[in-house]
């Protein structure tokens, strides 16, 4: 598991460097503006989501397997924008669907999100984003021998998000987006950590 | 795994193809042209003056007044202002080019409806406005430090390595000859300028420069504005090229579905900032022959203490808004003594009125509408100076603050503790209280109009009358202007004019009467030199208008100086003969009540006659006396007194000093 993350590293700490540095080199400027119009807005949507939950319960005792079937849900989530660089997203997911043994996750997170500006096309803009939150799940059954399968009750769990995506505007207030994720749960069972991965696309609604 | 495989290879691509689209987003100009050496010679010039300049500046802390109005369009008019702000600001150079702006002065009881009292809900909107503008909420702001920052090219990016220069052709900006270029940047990024550079062919001075700056490249990025502008600078000491003024206008702005528009004036000033002296305090006289004559002091009465003391604190004050830069020095023999002053004698001798101490009269620097006492100092800004139309229209906010002086309503002498003086610049309008209250301004508003009737100028009250009629119909868009920064507003708090009377003598204010001036666009009147912060009278020529749109009452105007290269053996005269122009100011003479009878629109003159006509002789530094012309131009020669104008009657006030009309 811990190969994973750092598998995984590699590919987010240079993500995370580019919205940085592309942050930076767009809030620089020879001359002030003279006049500034607020960004502020608040838009809302829903998901579809299909991820890898990166757990096959647990079998002869032993934790973790990645799940030879992915989950798949629905979400909804919500982007606060303050500025062009101050933005927040918060999103829930229920993977409910395509479920191993009764085993599903459910995701809460909130945090910033930074749309990489210099990277943008079209109508297309990509972001990053760094979230942290809870995660529910059921964690199905285990085969106990001599004792047959038990089911392992649910638990939550503390959960950090790593991800991007590219929001695409199709009018003034709607917009369709693509994201990729992957979370972290630092404190899974037996000391164990858990990386569940996996993509959504959605519609949102800019209501003001 | 082979979903996540798809799913990074989708990241990469997505991201590859932004960085390869964003790579594309170079700003376009045309060609440049090539320099001959000549040429390319001055441009490495002004490359290096710029640097000096910005160098000079950093040790200076001027202040910056910032007025903008924002337009609609308007069918009759062409434009008219629908709001304003405006900003009063110290620069501050010190480690990045920013603005300290002067803090807003407590509310006075009347500015609330609330009575003064902040009440949960006041106090709850507040913070909210607060906390949104914290946000960024907000939905438009202007940023005061984007119109200071104006005054540079390029702080630090000027040179040949980031711009490219293509000279167009030498032009004389007034007196001082310029090579002109068009210059853009070489170099992507935010806030380059890229338009015309006017530089001075003697030391490569940048004089003018007119243009914008490179706003965001994405066109999805709305949020940051660069506005078109033009950028003066003046020659206010012997090789010293400072900036003095920016005009700024943007004629059609989208927002939303809205076409707006603004204008807007910066104007620096206080670069020399120095302690005011008074002639009674100047100890540097001789003294060898000084006699000792303390046996014949005279005792001080109570009273005569009590004035004293007043007076302390009026020479405290206006000390300390000299120190300030927010009142313009004393220049002996300048607008004060020329025309307020003799305004005001034109209006206490007839009402006998015996002051026991000498009135002066000062101008606030700034370009609100506002007006004041001090003591017995009369304090009219500068904006309502420029405004009002005729000499009438002076007596009319002169015989104002005359009856505050009469009636008693003195300044708080608490401020003839210095130490209550001992404040930052920007906490001036905070620290200093100098406005009346309500019943004194409606009692002051009574007996001045008792002094108007009184007076040379009863019989062209209605004249008057005028400008608090349309300064009434525009103070209710311009709350910026029309709102005090340290003295009394002329407008009640609900909108109507103190000298109401006044109003209802005037005729209706009518936009295709050509003949009626009710108010004249900001800068009319008067220059403040932005070296040692005194003010003169433009030296301009005044044209009547030709039609509704001319008349831009209250109205920011554009600004053209006739720049001069500072001239070493006239060090008590202004930096640089500037001129300030709106495009068309005047309205003709026939907007004398009396009728055709120009002189009656002046300002009085230089003879302390006490309504005595002091005959028509203009100053050198003062538009003489016009007469609109056939083609509705007057043009009296610069300096020369209009001494021979046939049209000035002998029963009109004072007229050796200029005329609008």
């Amino acid at each position: 598991m811990l190969n994973y993350f750092l598998r995984i590293r590699k590919i987010v700490v240079p993500l995370i460097s580019i919205v940085l540095a592309a942050g930076s080199l767009s809030a620089r400027a020879q001359v002030v503006p003279a006049a500034a119009k607020s960004q502020f807005s608040v838009t809302v949507g829903a998901l579809a989501s299909a991820f890898q939950p990166d757990y096959d319960a647990a079998y002869n005792g032993k934790v973790v397997e990645a799940s030879p079937f992915r989950l798949y849900g629905v979400g909804t989530y919500v982007d606060v924008k303050f500025s062009r660089w101050v933005q927040i997203e918060g999103e829930a997911r229920w993977l409910r669907y395509n479920q191993f043994d009764q085993i599903h996750q459910d995701n809460y997170l909130i945090g910033p999100r930074i749309p990489i500006q210099r990277l943008r096309f079209w109508r297309a803009t990509p972001y990053g984003k760094v979230l942290v939150g809870y995660a529910k799940m059921d964690l199905g059954y285990a085969y106990v021998p001599n004792v047959g399968f038990v089911f392992l009750g649910n638990g939550g769990f503390t959960d950090i998000a790593m991800g991007g995506g590219v929001d695409f505007k199709l009018t003034k207030r709607i917009s369709a987006r693509g994201d990729f994720e992957y979370q972290y749960y630092p404190k899974f069972i037996e000391n164990t950590h858990l990386i569940p991965y996996g993509a959504s696309v959605g519609v949102g609604y800019k209501i003001f | 795994m082979t979903f996540r495989k798809i799913a990074l290879a989708f990241l990469i691509i997505i991201l590859g193809a932004s960085c390869a689209h964003a790579k594309t987003k170079e700003p376009k100009y045309g060609q440049a042209r090539q320099l001959t050496a000549e040429q390319a010679a001055l441009v490495q010039k002004a490359v290096a003056r710029e640097k000096v300049l910005i160098k000079a500046i950093k040790l200076r802390t001027p202040l910056v007044e910032t007025y903008i109005q924002n337009t609609k369009p308007d069918l009759k008019l062409y434009a008219v202002p629908i709001s304003d702000m405006y900003i009063l600001s110290r620069v501050d150079f010190g480690k990045a080019f920013t603005d300290k702006p002067f803090e807003a002065r407590s509310a006075k009881a009347s500015d609330s409806k609330s009575g003064g009292k902040h009440n949960f809900f006041t106090g709850s909107f507040a913070t909210m406005a607060g906390l949104s503008k914290a946000l960024g909420l907000e939905k438009f702001t202007y940023q005061p430090n984007g119109f200071m920052q104006m005054m540079f090219i390029d702080p630090s990016g000027f040179d040949t390595q980031h711009y490219a220069f293509s000279f167009v052709r030498p032009e004389f900006l007034g007196a001082v000859r310029t090579w002109v270029y068009d210059v853009h940047p070489k170099v992507p990024g935010l806030g380059r300028f890229y338009g015309r550079v006017w530089i001075e062919d003697e030391d490569g001075n940048v004089v003018r420069f007119n243009g914008t700056y490179t706003g965001p490249t994405n066109s999805e990025d709305n949020s940051k504005y660069y506005f078109h502008f033009d950028s003066w600078r003046m020659n206010v000491q012997p090789g010293i090229w400072l900036p003095v003024a920016v005009y700024v206008e943007e004629t059609e702005r989208q927002e939303g579905n809205k076409t707006v528009g603004l204008k807007a004036q910066t104007h620096f000033w206080g670069y020399s900032l120095k302690l005011p002296t008074r002639e009674s305090e100047n100890v540097s006289v001789k003294v060898d022959d000084a006699v000792d004559k303390s046996d014949d002091s005279q005792d001080v009465s109570p009273l005569q203490a009590s004035r004293i003391w007043v007076t302390q604190a009026e020479n405290n004050v206006v000390d300390r808004l000299v120190e300030a830069g927010l009142v313009a020095p004393l220049n002996q023999g300048g607008y004060e003594n020329k025309v307020l002053d003799q305004i005001v004698i034109n209006l206490v001798v007839p009402n006998n009125l015996a002051f026991s101490d000498q009135l002066h009269t000062r101008v606030l620097l700034t370009d609100t509408i506002e007006a004041t006492t001090v003591g017995n100092t009369i304090l009219i800004s500068k904006g309502l100076i420029d405004t009002l139309p005729n000499e009438v229209s002076i007596a009319s906010v002169v015989a104002m603050e005359l009856a505050h002086v009469a009636m008693g309503h003195h300044i708080d002498t608490r401020y003839a503790f210095n130490d209550r003086l001992l404040f930052p610049d920007e906490s001036t309008f905070k620290r200093i209280n100098m406005y009346h209250t309500d019943h004194d301004d409606a009692d002051a508003a009574k007996k001045a109009l008792e002094y108007l009737q009184n007076s040379m100028y009863k019989d062209q009250l209605p004249t008057a009358g005028l400008y608090y009629a349309q300064l009434v119909e525009r103070g209710k868009v311009l709350k910026g202007l029309t709102t005090p920064k340290l003295g009394d507003s002329l407008l009640k708090p609900d909108g109507t004019a103190w000298m109401a009377e006044l109003q209802k003598m005037a005729p209706k204010l009518n936009w295709d009467d050509l003949t009626q001036s009710p108010a004249l666009p900001l800068g009319s009147w008067l220059k403040t030199d932005p070296w040692d912060d005194k003010v003169h009278m433009l030296n301009a020529k005044r044209y009547a208008p030709m039609n509704a749109r001319d008349k831009m009452p209250f109205e920011v105007t554009p600004i053209f100086y006739k720049l001069q290269r500072y001239d070493v053996t006239r060090l008590d005269t202004p930096t640089a003969a500037a001129t300030a122009a709106p495009a068309t100011v005047v309205p003709p003479a026939t907007a004398a009540p009396a009728g055709d009878q120009p002189a009656a629109d002046q300002p009085a003159g230089g003879q302390p006659a006490g309504g005595q006509p002091a005959g028509d002789q203009p100053t050198a530094d003062q538009p003489a006396n016009t007469t609109p012309g056939a083609a509705g131009q007057s043009n009296p020669p610069a300096d020369q007194p209009a001494a021979g104008d046939t049209n000035t009657t002998q029963q009109q006030p004072p007229a050796s000093t200029p005329n609008p009309q």
